[in-house]
């Protein structure tokens, strides 16, 4: 591999190096707890399984001595007898196996699901700031391809590792059966292998790191090119983005052959190991049966089972190094598992793995999802004192901030560019950790930490609804894009269609609610999806409203019905309306004029507006 | 066209019988191994038996050929496995090419419809998966059957037993591990499908993470995760059922098999038994036909999925583009007399889409240098008009001019080094900023002064903008996400950078601030632009005022054009479009 690598060809992780971590064996023990016994019990039958089919090899090294006439354990047993004990082994043993590795897999499954499950929860509920630091190409990596690697090993192939194990470990019984002598010679394979494996690990450990990490900049590129093919046609650069990925494509390649190589080499090694101990074993067997060390029959088995062994341990080392990567895996996924979560939010009360998180009581969870921070149709908010910034390294963009709002009160912000007006919307969800000051609704702040007094972060944050500038909608059904938990009626979902105008268009689509909406709700206008949101807004019925530039790229009929809205759907709720067109604030009750994070004039509109109007839009 | 597979077997004809000789080697070498074996214990024991065809004076020397051989088997079979390899990636590396140019040369109304994650998931997992013949079946082939198929016959030779029973179970797991198998390549077929649908879920969930925890929907979504996780881990768990009792079967057969083969030799054998033999059989059933019975079920579940990978390539690989068909009623198309003084000129241009008629017999006449607006309803064709002209559709016209040439006799390159264009959504490639704007790799900060200019003129500021880096800022999925505004924005200096005369702006200022929008239109559309010609896609109706003509569509076809006032006072049908609250705001400000 080159030293320098070109930078578009790495994928931006940095893996550490060492031991794994201790929690990591923690995890997996969460994962398989439920099934503790069963996995116990069928651990059992499978070794017992796999000593009767390779007790098979010892019963016909018995059967070889009573041929040449040296006394044996079944000197007594006629062939056609042994024949049957033989059938009768391998087909118990094969019960026994089969069980096992059925049990075994599939319970690994659930055990390998569950702690997905577990990382999901925590991963929902992680501070915003890990979310702006990291791409979200990378945390998806972990739940796709990642989780795909544990999920695939730690189904058949663990059992097929686990089945190695058990045939070493019946091994080394049964050829202590036959004759203790030979235990020397299965050391000496173990070891020696162990000194190939120790030779390839390093190698064979940085290029499959380097063929995952050459993986993804060509599938990026391939993608990214599917979606910008008109644009990159457009500007004529069809062969410098053929070029490009010409050179990614075969970057990954390389690493891909280069892989190939060295797992090949490392199996050459194992192979001619194996070889060589043969040739070992069979000049020792000749010499100790011209002694009379050893018998035909074991000197049978021997040969046996050492070919077998060799085999085996090498089938066990390449396995070694899958599982090695696996356990990256796991702990890419057990990292996640372990942040901290955002300060006052808890898990659900399904979570099972004790990760000292925060969690819910169920029977609280239960009191919470009937509850509302207020029956009233509108609240207060306040904000005091309010110091903001999105991390600590980063400045203030809010500086100490303070107003309130009346129940039932419409408050415009204007502000240009940066002055710091969605920043205030990012701290009223308390999307942050607010430095200083708080802002509370109904006198209500959130609880944030345990000993702190305050109203569940998640009932104080539903008792906010929000329209932004952009949009936005999930794949799935209509009905589910309004209305996610299933709270409300097919009457109720149409009603609200046909007051933010929608309802010609509902009518036009035979498909009606269960109208399939693509992601990000490309198959829809722009203008369809903000009154989507409008309607999915009032069905919130939140005593508070927020919109964030909710008009500015709609057509002239959905802003029109969105302004409607705010004045006649949501006369009487709280409204926080921010906007650049003033002709939209026209109707607010009070205008807060926001520039480079601090409060320039809040009061009337009639007085704000106009002075905002002439130093603004010189 | 040649069928993939016929592709996959014949292209390089010559190393794909190298393969096959290697692994046939490899698999002759491993046949051989175990009769040196039996050799040697025949004359540690003074016994007689069949086959002699070496003698040597000292047993010792069998153990040595049975040593050589193991060795060569392995060599041959090390050497099997790097040639396939090498030959299954220069074929991933030739249908990778052929998949990127595909993709590339798909027009936009073709593509529409298919999701960027099933055209990825081609490349990511289909082409890996169609060479698995070269990788896995084709050596495994020799490797697997050839022992297979040979070892009933020598054994029933060796020992002189009857073939029927070892062959009546070897036939009987044949059959049943490929109805196995072809069951567990349907359960791998759907895992990858489950997947994928979950990765789509996990990435909307991770992209949207403030939107749901705003709404409050976190449990909803996990709900809606967990489930399609939970139908993944049903088909997972039916799946490793399967692949367990194909494994189970194919790690303990050769036990079994022996145990039939004994009870032939018992049953059946005319001479009489010796231990020679019996070890010998112990050796070839259990040590040599371990693999090939390991490796058969898989042999089987990749071909059959090798097969699928395939014919999902070939079914993509013969898609066409999109043709509107000629209109046989229109008239002989003429020459434009005075072409010259049209930047853009065109009559007849019809847009067919499946069965749908998208634009219909659209004409328009575009002046030198002319800013014009084209509005409309949503779905009324406004941007596949845009589309059309670029040659990014399947549209016919009657009449094309550009610039006093005949369009339509241009080739595409030279039709697009007209135009420049700005989508409504900006696309942002994964690289710095520097490299966004350029539209090319690997470029040098020396022009970066240009590019600076470019991007202050499309307002994107880099010292309020968030991009810690500057210029080199990593932008697009790998790098910092950046809002739609700033993509767009991204995506105007991208096109002022590339000098064209016609510009074709998709809405391309929807996701931008109101400031911004003004900004943009004084310094950019209205001033370093003034010169060029603009055809601008619009819903903000204060823009309208300002451009010199507007057309206007209403279900694919021109309804009407001219200035704003024009249109207002004349045509109702406009007037009902901009509404009250847009004239209250075009006048407002």
């Amino acid at each position: 591999m080159a030293n320098k690598t070109p930078n578009y060809l790495s994928d931006g992780e940095v893996k550490k190096e060492g031991g794994y971590n201790k929690t990591l064996f923690e995890t997996l023990y969460f994962a398989y707890k439920p099934f503790l016994f069963r996995i116990i019990l069928v651990l059992i039958l499978g070794l017992l399984g796999r000593g009767l089919l390779l007790g098979n090899t010892n019963v016909i090294g018995y059967w070889v001595d009573n041929l040449v006439g040296q006394p044996s354990h079944l000197s007594t047993w006629t062939s056609s007898q042994i024949v049957f004990l033989l059938l009768a082994m391998a087909l118990m043993g094969f019960c026994f196996t089969t069980v096992f590795r059925i049990v075994f897999s599939r319970l690994s499954a659930h055990a390998i699901s569950s702690f997905y499950d577990e990382v999901t929860l925590r991963t929902s509920r992680l501070p915003m700031s890990f979310y702006d630091k990291t791409p979200a190409g990378r945390i998806i990596t972990r739940f796709s391809s990642d989780y795909g690697n544990i999920f695939r090993l730690f189904g058949g192939p663990l059992a097929e590792f686990l089945s190695i194990i058990f045939d070493l470990i019946m091994m080394i019984v049964l050829i202590t059966l036959a004759n203790p002598f030979y235990l020397g010679l299965v050391a000496l394979i173990g070891v020696m292998n162990l000194l190939v494996y120790r030779l390839n690990q390093e190698s064979l450990r940085s290029t499959r790191r380097a063929l995952s990490a050459s993986r993804s900049p060509s599938i990026a590129h391939f993608a990214e090119t599917t979606q910008g093919a008109s644009t990159i046609r457009t500007f004529r650069k069809e062969q410098s983005f053929a070029d490009r990925f010409e050179a990614l494509d075969q970057y990954y390649l390389a690493q891909r052959f280069d892989t190939v190589k060295k797992l090949l080499s490392f199996s050459f090694q194992m192979n001619s190991l194996t070889a060589l101990l043969l040739l070992i074993t069979g000049i020792v067997a000749y010499f100790m049966v011209e002694k009379g060390w050893a018998t035909i029959g074991s000197v049978g088995v021997a040969f046996s089972f050492i070919t077998l062994s060799g085999n085996t341990v090498q089938m066990f080392f390449e396995w070694l190094n899958q599982f090695e990567e696996a356990m990256i895996g796991v702990e890419r996924l057990d990292q996640y598992l372990r942040m901290d979560i955002e300060n006052g939010n808890n898990l659900p009360a399904s979570a099972k793995f004790a990760t000292k998180h925060p969690t819910y009581p169920a029977a609280f969870e239960k009191y919470l999802s009937h509850r509302k921070l207020t029956d009233d149709r509108s609240a207060s908010v306040e904000v005091k004192s309010l110091w903001f910034r999105y991390r600590e390294d980063l400045p203030w963009v809010l500086k100490n901030i303070d107003f309130k709002v009346q129940p039932g009160e419409r408050l415009g912000i204007v502000g240009r560019t940066g002055s710091g007006k969605s920043s205030l919307i990012q701290a009223l969800f308390y999307l942050y950790p607010l430095d200083k000051g708080r802002i509370s609704i109904n006198e209500n702040s959130p609880k944030l930490d345990e000993d702190a007094k305050g109203v569940d972060l998640n009932l104080y944050r539903k008792s906010i609804a929000f329209i932004s500038q952009e949009p936005i909608l999930f794949q799935g059904s209509l009905r589910f894009n309004l209305d996610i938990a299933g709270s409300h009626t097919d009457v109720r979902l149409l009603a609200i269609l046909e007051q933010v105008g929608l309802q010609d268009w509902i009518q036009s689509h035979p498909e009606g609610l269960d109208l399939r909406i693509e992601e990000r709700g490309k198959n829809l206008s722009l203008g369809e999806r903000q009154l989507l949101c409008m309607a999915r807004c009032l069905l919130q019925d939140a005593p508070i409203v927020v919109m964030d530039e909710a008009t500015s790229s709609v057509d002239p009929q959905s802003e029109e019905i969105m302004v409607r809205a705010t004045e006649e759907f949501f006369s009487k709720r709280t409204q926080i309306i921010i906007a650049h067109r003033l002709s939209t604030l026209a109707k607010c009750d009070r205008i807060l004029w926001l520039q480079k994070g601090e409060i320039v004039a809040l009061g009337p509109t009639s007085e704000v507006l106009p002075r905002f109007k002439s130093t603004e839009l010189v | 066209m040649r069928s993939l597979f016929a592709e996959v077997v014949f292209t390089r004809f010559s190393s794909r019988l190298l393969i096959l000789f290697c692994s046939l080697i490899a698999a002759a070498f491993g046949l051989v191994g175990p009769f040196f074996q039996k050799e040697f214990i025949d004359h540690l024991t003074g016994e007689k038996s069949q086959f002699h065809y070496f003698n040597f004076s000292s047993p010792l020397w069998y153990v040595v050929g049975a040593f050589l051989c193991v060795l060569l088997a392995q060599a041959f079979s090390q050497l099997t496995n790097y040639l396939s390899s090498r030959e299954a990636l220069i074929m991933q590396k030739i249908f990778a090419s052929r998949l990127y140019a595909k993709t590339l040369n798909l027009k936009v109304d073709t593509m529409s419809g298919r999701p960027v994650g099933e055209i990825v998931s081609l490349y990511a997992t289909d082409i890996p998966g169609a060479t698995v013949f070269l990788e896995q079946t084709l050596p495994a082939g020799s490797s697997t059957l050839f022992p297979l198929i040979l070892a009933p016959f020598a054994i029933s030779l060796l020992f002189e037993i009857p073939l029927w029973p070892v062959l009546f179970i070897m036939l009987f797991i044949t059959l049943f591990n490929s109805y196995m198998a072809f069951r567990q390549s349907r359960f791998f077929f759907r895992f990858k499908q489950l997947a994928a649908e979950r990765i789509g879920l996990v990435n909307e969930w991770i992209q949207n993470i403030r939107t749901i925890r705003i709404l409050g929907w976190l449990s909803h979504f996990e709900k809606n995760i967990f489930d399609v996780r939970k139908v993944e881990t049903t088909n997972r768990v039916l799946m490793v059922t399967n692949g367990q009792v194909m494994n189970s079967i194919s790690s303990s057969i050769t036990f079994i098999l022996n145990v039939v083969a004994l009870g032939s030799l018992v049953f059946f054998t005319k001479h009489k038994m010796t231990s020679g033999e019996l070890l010998a059989l112990l050796w070839i059933v259990g040590i040599f036909l371990t693999r090939p019975f390991r490796q058969m079920p898989w042999f089987f579940t990749f071909a059959f999925d090798s097969w699928t990978s395939l014919k999902r390539l070939e079914v993509f690989f013969a898609t066409e583009n999109n043709q509107t068909p000629e209109d046989h009623h229109r008239l002989p198309s003429r020459d434009e007399q005075d072409s010259e003084k049209w930047a853009l000129s065109i009559s007849g241009l019809r847009l067919k889409i499946g069965s749908k008629d998208i634009l219909k017999s659209i004409s328009l006449k575009i002046v030198h240098g002319e800013f014009v607006a084209v509005v409309g309803e949503v779905g009324s064709g406004k941007s596949l008009l845009l589309l059309s002209l670029l040659g990014e559709t399947g549209a016919s016209f009657e009449q094309y001019q550009l610039l006093g040439k005949n369009a339509l006799k241009e080739t595409s390159d030279e039709l697009r080094s007209h135009f420049s264009y700005v989508p409504q959504e900006g696309f942002i490639m994964s690289a710095s900023l520097r490299e966004n704007v350029a539209f090319l790799y690997d470029i040098e900060p020396e022009i970066d002064p240009t590019i600076e200019e470019s991007l202050r003129i499309a307002q994107f500021d880099l010292s309020t903008e968030r991009v810690e880096n500057g210029l080199a800022t990593e932008i697009g999925e790998r790098g910092v996400n950046l809002s739609g505004g700033q993509r767009q924005r991204v995506g105007l200096a991208r096109v002022h950078f590339h000098d064209a005369p016609i510009m074709l702006l998709d809405d391309c200022l929807s996701a931008v601030d109101v400031d911004t929008e003004q900004r943009i239109f004084d310094d950019l559309l209205m001033g370093a632009w003034k010169k060029r010609t603009r055809i601008l896609v619009t819903h903000r109706l204060s823009t309208l005022p300002r451009v010199d003509r507007i057309f206007f569509l209403q279900e694919g076809k021109l309804i009407d054009s001219g200035t704003y006032e024009e249109l207002i006072a004349r045509n109702s049908e406009f007037r009902e479009y901009t509404t009250t609250v847009a004239k209250e705001s075009v006048h407002g400000e």
